[in-house]
């Protein structure tokens, strides 16, 4: 799952994909709100996946959205 | 329920066909760091947030009115000059809230008293602008039309709010329409439009206009000021003009990947990258002019138009689509193939 998230987070969303480690800050990575906005659309529309941005931008860190997700995938 | 405008409404009626473009931009730069001076934010944040260098901004002797006379100008001289019948200005500031501006832009034109009047769309404005442009030219009610964008959206800010005053610039554009076939260049395709008044309260501005009475403008913080949220605001955005701009590539009988250049409302570079993406639309094929003028609002396609033709990204036989999204909520989008048109560049 983590390497899904880390896919869209580069190839979609234009973050630097040295920034992109599970142990880094949601901030360090650069997700702020509006990117919190897009991933919340593209894992709906791609993953079929419902996460809210209001949910997203509760994460601390890119290792508590790949547990999100994965909770989500398999409820 | 119906949902949006209904492509194929132009019917039997003759075809819009764009001959002229023109746009103007007020003098006064107001820089990132112009703006870091009063507000707690820093040049950093202005710029990852919306992409934004620079913007226009009107000055105490410039008028929406004089944005729209300016542009209007030009691109009548774009047209080759001649006889406009009508005259259509889409703003959200207008420079009163009565009477309209576009029969003051008509007259100081020297357009004589040709029919003139506002249309009101927000971001949309310049496509509902164009629709009923294109309307009045299928009726039969006019040959040529004159179809302006024009906006002071600096006058509706709160200077001290962040989250808006470092988006918005202020800029007329305006393009000539002229009956025609539907198969020649510059013919405007079918013009999706659609609106959801059930989110009006989005993008707003609670109170009184830009100069309405002095009493309806309590201090700063209050409902005179134009409000956006901007997250859910980023979310419909993105999905409107995405599915608007696939409609509209889907009534002229392309393919996404045959589009040449792509137009959307430049309301914040990260919106209109997003937009591109789920269209799949490359980005040296995205026009952008956000980082030097901001967010004009309404007139932000027409000048986006004129400065990437004057520039030659836009060139003859490029297939367009272009899309734009605003306050009410509304949305539109439509295509034409460029043609063959001499722009008056910037002047400075």
């Amino acid at each position: 799952m983590y390497e899904i998230l880390s896919g869209i987070l580069v190839d979609d969303l234009d973050l630097n994909a040295s920034d992109v480690r599970p142990d880094a800050s949601c901030e360090d990575a650069g997700l702020d709100s509006l990117a919190m906005v897009e991933l919340s659309m593209i894992l709906a529309k791609r993953l079929n996946m419902q996460i809210s941005d209001d949910e997203l931008l509760a994460t601390k860190r890119v290792a508590d959205i790949v547990r999100m997700m994965e909770a989500r995938a398999n409820p | 329920m119906r949902h949006e405008s209904r492509p194929g409404a132009r019917g039997g009626g003759a075809a819009a066909v764009l001959c002229g473009a023109g746009y103007w931009l007020p003098p006064l730069i107001v820089t990132n760091a112009d703006l870091c001076a009063r507000l707690d934010t820093s040049e950093e944040w202005i710029t990852s947030r919306t992409g934004i260098s620079t913007r226009r901004r009107v000055t105490a002797d410039i008028t929406t009115a004089d944005l729209a006379a300016e542009a209007a100008e030009r691109a009548l001289k774009s047209a080759g000059g001649g006889e406009v019948h009508a005259l259509i200005l889409g703003t959200t500031t207008p420079d009163r809230r009565c009477p309209a501006t576009a029969p003051e832009v008509a007259s100081r034109l020297g357009l004589g008293c040709i029919p003139a009047f506002d249309v009101s769309a927000v971001c949309t404005g310049f496509l509902y602008a164009l629709a009923t442009g294109a309307g009045f030219l299928a009726a039969g009610l006019a040959e040529r039309v004159m179809v302006v964008a024009a906006e002071s959206f600096s006058t509706l800010l709160d200077p001290d709010d962040r989250s808006t005053a470092p988006i918005f610039g202020d800029g007329a554009g305006a393009v000539v329409l002229r009956q025609g076939s539907p198969d020649e260049r510059g013919a405007v395709g079918d013009i999706i439009l659609g609106s959801d008044g059930t989110r009006s309260e989005l993008i707003r501005v609670g109170a009184a206009g830009p100069r309405g009475p002095l009493e309806n403008r309590p201090g700063p913080g209050t409902a005179q000021y134009f409000q956006m949220a901007g997250r859910e605001v980023f979310r419909h955005a993105v999905e409107r003009m995405s599915a608007a701009a696939a409609a509209a590539a889907e009534s002229a009988g392309w393919r996404l990947d045959e589009v040449d250049r792509f137009y959307a409302h430049q309301a914040n570079a990260r919106i209109t990258s997003a937009v591109a993406n789920e269209l799949g639309i490359p980005a040296e094929r995205l026009a952008e002019n956000i980082q030097e003028v901001g967010n004009t609002a309404g007139a932000s396609i027409p000048i986006l138009l004129a400065q990437t033709a004057a520039s030659g990204f836009l060139a003859a036989d490029h297939r367009v689509l272009i899309t734009a999204f605003g306050g009410g909520l509304t949305w539109g989008a439509t295509t034409l193939t460029w043609p063959e048109v001499e722009i008056v560049a910037e002047q400075r």
